[in-house]
């Protein structure tokens, strides 16, 4: 196997180039998709961390987000395959040293922290131990409110439209 | 022999062809679908997935155009076959013969290969407005943009959105679609916007559905009910259901051939006005399938009664008009319900769009 | 993942065993659709060999790059899915949370489908790559819940984990709804038989040669997966009398293909409008009731 600082080191640098490449590419849907090639490796970053279920739920979670964002960004602009060259760098040089001053206070903050020493062994599910870190004792709670809110989303577009695209809503 | 030429010559061995109806050539397309099918070689649904293009009647010199473009966009190896309307059942296998070794013919393909690859495709200079009839390629129609490829303009959308209105044109060569029929649509999203529809003639009229005077009255209804099957094929191949789309052109030819079992046509019949997924599908789209579907039911019912004068058919007589009510799309003379079609599109989304324009019958 | 070892022979069984079974759901749609005439095993040999062979023709102005992403991320989705996927109480790779990896590879088919959309810079493609998104979320909401009942069910998101938690009773009599839900959102996210929509004179109309081969093998490559996946979901995995376990793994999985498959060809396609509602208002419900039904069983 290949050995996993080495992979490490070939997802982070792949992560970064994802970054990158969505300001060098000419179309929106190439920046798109540069983005989630970015989002997955650092999905892989904490597979490679052995934090399984972080990772998983990043890799699914950014294709979505990343397909539902292509929809909104293009929309229905019908100008297939990026015909028109569109730079997706607005203000280069504010952008370039917020950007720049950003990334070197986060950097320092790797160098400069004192990280602690693992104290005790990795649970046996990491899965289940970070469900209970986060949500405790509150579970069925915390679930309850996540349905909730999934069915208001629901309702209120059901309730918002007045008609669907194709037409009346049934 | 290399391995790519022995690939080649194994899927030869398959054609996939792409049947292009043109008007006045239904003899020669129903022989053509049913040598087809004896032989196994079922038909793609895309032009550009198909290695035998079969022109089945001879087309003016518009949809000659457009069968040319989309000739121009099948990717080798490549056989375009041009039957003549008349061609009968004996000629047409004997082109479907031929076309299995052209296929097969390595050298002379990888030829034609080089041929289509040095042209551009689509051709992007003469005719940039009718360059993909078969809907693909589409691009918008101002000119100006990178490579001189049309860039779309935009106009508001129904829902408020501001939206790319793309112009494309549906047809006239495309699967489970009638003979020579070009829409020209406007496009928000998938929402047709406007249609404009166009019947490009072919060289000789069509007859071949009429039933003329004189006709025994059972050959005269084996024809009629052979039409309605004709009709329910494309518009169950268009429905997504090509299992039962292959069945109603299999119950067509064999009533053609007077090879028919007459409880098997009407099982069929049955089993497709009980679906209530395609009655689902079709809210919305005028009811034709059902009034074809009794049509040919009571055309089966009349083999049997003795002694009638079998009269002319006519559209207007039984089936879409007297029963339907909302399908006015399919009556009167011949041409209306093109014409009509234009309006029907407006608003519907594309895939809807296909089905309305597959329940109209022209006859 | 976790640092188990993968086997080297993985490398080379995973992917034949996913050809072999993406083989069998394009015999089994040969037979459904054009029925049982002759050499019903040569046809799809036959085309994809026409494929593998035929000249690659691109659309004008196309964006050769994420078309040809989108081309292959179909199959390498259906390979990734397929690593997590037990054969016999064995998968490649033993996750502690395959099912949600299988979902994420699952998911990969909307980035599949807006690519291949997009990529030939032609109206009717680009309308099914938007179409099959806006109908994901409908597919993949439903899906999602179905997989977190059997999560619950299970108490586990280890596929082996799941197939052996039903040692006294399969999932699929357990849960009925959830298996009717997980075969309907499986079928839908593979876009195929009635779900097919998006396909209907757009997605993939403009590909030829290997680009169409690996899209539609991919297709049916997705379903025999997510067909597999059914097995330790809802089928107990490969436990069954008499015969070794991989076996019965392998009956299982082509017996759900072919129902998939055959009831597939027996309903016309669904309109996406139409379906669309009807997702949004019965099938999330029904799959959020289950789940509710199993969590308080439990």
């Amino acid at each position: 196997m290949i050995p996993a600082t080495v992979l490490f080191w070939a997802l982070a640098v792949g992560a970064v180039a994802g970054g990158v490449a969505v300001f060098a590419v000419g179309s929106m849907a190439r920046a798109t998709f540069a983005l989630l090639a970015s989002f997955l490796c650092v999905g892989g970053e904490l597979l490679v961390l052995d934090l399984d279920y972080l990772g998983v739920l990043v890799v699914l979670m950014m294709i979505m987000e990343m397909l539902v964002m292509a929809v909104f960004m293009v929309m229905f602009m019908m100008n297939p395959a990026g015909l028109m060259p569109m730079s997706m760098v607005h203000n280069r040089w504010g952008a370039l040293g917020i950007s720049g001053a950003v990334f070197a206070a986060l950097a320092a903050g790797i160098v400069l922290t004192p990280w602690p020493h693992r104290a005790g062994r990795p649970p046996r599910d990491p899965t289940r131990a970070l469900g209970l870190a986060i949500m405790g004792p509150k579970m069925p709670v915390m679930m309850g409110i996540g349905l909730a809110i999934l069915a208001t989303m629901i309702a209120s577009v059901v309730l918002a439209t007045r008609r669907g695209r194709y037409g009346d809503a049934e | 022999m290399g391995v790519r030429a022995r690939l080649a010559r194994y899927a030869a061995g398959l054609p996939a062809p792409f049947v292009v109806a043109v008007p006045g050539g239904a003899r020669c397309r129903v022989a053509v679908e049913a040598e087809l099918r004896r032989r196994g070689w079922t038909p793609v649904a895309d032009p550009v997935a198909c290695d035998a293009l079969l022109v089945c009647g001879e087309p003016g010199d518009e949809l000659a155009a457009a069968v040319d473009a989309v000739w121009a966009g099948v990717p080798a190896p490549r056989v375009r076959v041009d039957l003549p309307s008349r061609a009968s059942a004996r000629e047409v296998a004997a082109a479907l013969d031929g076309l299995v070794p052209v296929l097969a013919d390595v050298p002379a393909q990888r030829a034609e290969a080089a041929r289509t690859a040095a042209k551009p495709w689509p051709p992007p200079a003469e005719h940039a407005e009718h360059d993909d009839e078969s809907g693909h390629g589409g691009g918008g129609m101002e000119m100006g943009g990178p490579g001189g490829v049309a860039l779309a303009s935009r106009a508001p959308d129904r829902d408020g959105l501001k939206l790319d209105v793309l112009h494309v044109p549906l047809g006239p060569v495309l699967a489970w679609w009638p003979a020579g029929l070009r829409v020209a649509v406007t496009l928000q999203g998938d929402v047709v916007q406007s249609a404009d529809v166009e019947l490009l003639p072919g060289a000789v009229a069509e007859t071949f559905w009429d039933v003329p005077a004189g006709t025994p009255r059972r050959a005269a209804a084996r024809r009629r009910a052979a039409a309605r099957l004709d009709a329910l094929a494309r518009f169950l191949g268009a429905a997504g259901w090509p299992a039962r789309a292959a069945e109603a052109a299999r119950h067509r030819d064999d009533l053609l051939a007077d090879a028919f079992r007459e409880a098997r046509v009407r099982r069929f019949a049955r089993s497709v006005r009980r679906s209530r997924t395609l009655r689902w599908m079709a809210r919305g789209v005028p009811p034709s399938y059902l009034a074809w579907l009794d049509d040919v039911e009571t055309t089966l019912a009349e083999l049997h009664e003795p002694g009638e004068d079998p009269a002319a058919w006519r559209n207007g007589e039984r089936g879409s008009c007297a029963r339907g009510g909302r399908d006015a799309a399919g009556c009167g003379e011949r041409g209306p319900g093109f014409r009509e079609l234009g309006e029907s599109l407006v608003g519907v989304e594309l895939g809807t769009a296909r089905l309305i324009v597959a329940s109209v019958d022209e006859r | 993942m976790s640092g188990e070892r993968t086997p080297v022979w993985a490398v080379v069984a995973l992917p034949a065993a996913v050809g072999l079974l993406a083989y069998a759901v394009a015999v089994f749609d040969a037979v459904a659709v054009e029925g049982m005439r002759g050499r019903a095993f040569a046809r799809p040999l036959r085309r994809a060999a026409l494929l593998a062979v035929r000249q690659r023709r691109t659309t004008l102005a196309a964006d050769r790059l994420l078309l040809g992403a989108g081309v292959a991320v179909l199959p390498a989705a259906a390979l990734l899915a397929a690593l997590v996927v037990p054969v016999g109480g064995v998968p490649v790779v033993a996750s502690p949370v395959g099912i949600v990896w299988f979902n994420a590879a699952e998911v990969a088919t909307w980035a599949a489908a807006w690519l291949v959309g997009w990529g030939p810079n032609a109206a009717f493609s680009l309308v099914g790559g938007y179409r099959f998104l806006a109908q994901g979320l409908a597919y993949e909401l439903p899906h999602m819940f179905v997989l977190i009942t059997v999560a619950v069910g299970a108490g586990s998101l280890d596929l082996t984990a799941v197939a052996a938690a039903q040692r006294h009773l399969w999932f699929a009599v357990q849960m009925p709804v959830a298996f009717a839900l997980y075969l309907v959102s499986a079928s839908a996210l593979a876009f195929w038989g009635p779900f097919a929509h998006p396909l209907d004179g757009a997605l993939g109309a403009d590909l030829s040669g290997a680009d169409r081969l690996l899209f539609l093998g991919g297709r049916c490559a997705m379903l025999a997966v997510a067909g597999a996946a059914a097995v330790p979901l809802f089928l107990g995995g490969g436990a069954g009398p008499l015969l070794p376990a991989p076996v019965w793994s392998l009956v299982k999985t082509l017996a759900v293909l072919a129902a998939l498959v055959f009831a597939g060809a027996r309903v016309p396609r669904l309109r996406m409008d139409r379906f669309l509602a009807a997702a949004w208002t019965v099938l999330i419900p029904v799959a959020l009731l289950q789940l509710l039904v199993v969590a308080v069983t439990r």
